[in-house]
């Protein structure tokens, strides 16, 4: 289970604000990957050699578990969307209803009741 | 009223930090200001050469003398006239440099440089991540470092700008200093901050109290033009500071032709692109100095 303090750990790694699209968390893993590889001239000589490869490895490590949150998402959205779908679909039991409700009459209360709220 | 100073430093050595200080020096005089230029390399002093003076008869080393030099006429007469209009020059060491020098020594020294009337001193403090260059850096009130897209100068920088954080937490707190090499400023912190939480807030601010500028010269392809960018964005990650992109100035072989003719390309070819931005830049540098200053 992914708390939100790894969550937002994840986004300071990747230099991200907490609710980025995926295509933001591609291109900041794509910018730091570059700007942190062996031998990139912004970098040069910052860390010791296991240290770049830890760095490295977090960057990797954050860029996988952010992609992954947000796959899950978007699959937990779409099985939200998929299930309120499913519950719109029309069985034969409330067909009637539905057409009864559609009917031009059913615009129209006609029972005694009609027009007591304006009373 | 004190001068504004403007202190030009990097961590390695033919960056162009001679050559840009006296190119900033001279624009910011064709724009009216009283301009001081202070030789104060301790290892390559030469820019009284840019200027075609040879064997000066004063140099800084006489303000390492705090007698000599304690009133604003003892230190203003070793101004000499540079031939540009309101531009002096004080050139640099002869023989003695000030390596044993501690830090209150060489803060001495940067306040009596202070009593120079002008309206702005610019600074060439060498290179290299010693005390002298990075105490005179961080005493001005802006430090521009001036850099190569080449590996060894970023590797260099990085050296310098530690240095530049260990002064801070160090002017500051009067901590003593962590250990320099491999230093990362910001992942230290963050393993102070687990024990001692009030303190590191205080070495936090004490490495934002200022932000420093930065200057990329001699790029030859766009990708090396925008090496500032990148090397910032490190920098605030893992130092905790702040740096203000100055941008690249590109290679021009006519300011070779100049050095080589001992004339400034300022004067020699105004109206080169690399003059242009220069000039540009320059302009960039005032607004922000004068913002900071008043």
């Amino acid at each position: 289970m992914r708390t939100p303090e790894m969550i937002t750990r994840d986004h300071h790694l990747l230099e991200l604000e907490l609710g980025s699209s995926k295509e933001e968390i591609e291109l900041a893993y794509q910018t730091l990957l570059l700007r942190y590889a062996v031998g990139s001239l912004a970098s040069y000589g910052l860390f010791r050699i296991d240290e770049r490869h830890r760095f490295l490895t977090a960057l990797e490590g954050a860029y996988h578990r952010l992609t992954k949150d947000f796959e899950a998402f978007q699959t937990t959205l779409q099985t939200g969307l998929d299930e309120s779908q499913q519950e719109l679909e029309i069985s034969p039991e409330n067909a009637h209803a539905i057409e009864d409700a559609e009917t031009p009459e059913s615009l129209v209360d006609t029972s005694d009741n009609a027009g007591n709220d304006k009373d | 009223m004190e001068p504004v100073v403007i202190a030009f430093g990097g961590g390695k050595g033919g960056t162009g930090k001679s050559t840009l200080a006296v190119q900033f020096s001279i624009s910011f005089a064709q724009r009216g200001f009283r301009v001081v230029l202070v030789d104060a390399d301790p290892n390559g002093a030469n820019l009284h050469t840019f200027f075609g003076l040879e064997d000066p008869s004063v140099s800084i080393q006489q303000m390492l003398d705090e007698e000599q030099t304690s009133t604003p006429e003892q230190v203003n007469a070793l101004i000499l006239p540079s031939g540009v209009p309101q531009l002096g020059i004080l050139p640099g060491f002869r023989d003695m440099i000030p390596l044993h020098f501690s830090g209150d020594e060489i803060q001495d020294v940067a306040q009596r440089l202070r009593l120079l009337d002008a309206d702005l001193l610019i600074l060439d403090v060498g290179s290299g991540s010693g005390r002298w260059p990075v105490i005179l850096f961080e005493d001005a009130n802006a430090g521009v470092l001036v850099s190569l897209p080449e590996a060894t100068c970023i590797e260099r920088d990085y050296h310098f700008l530690r240095h530049v954080c260990q002064w801070r937490i160090h002017e500051q707190l009067g901590e003593e200093k962590p250990p320099v090499h491999g230093w990362l400023p910001v992942p230290w912190l963050a393993s102070v901050r687990r024990s001692e939480p009030e303190k590191a807030r205080e070495m936090q601010d004490a490495l934002r109290r200022r932000a420093f500028f930065f200057l990329v010269n001699q790029y030859r392809s766009p990708e090396q033009g925008k090496l500032s960018g990148e090397f910032l964005s490190v920098v605030r990650r893992f130092f905790g500071i702040q740096g203000y992109d100055l941008g690249a100035l590109g290679y021009d072989e006519r300011l070779l032709l100049a050095i080589q003719q001992r004339q400034p390309i300022l004067l020699s070819y105004p109206d080169s692109r690399w003059v242009e931005k220069l000039q540009e830049i320059s302009d960039e540098l005032l607004q922000l100095v004068q913002g900071e200053s008043s």
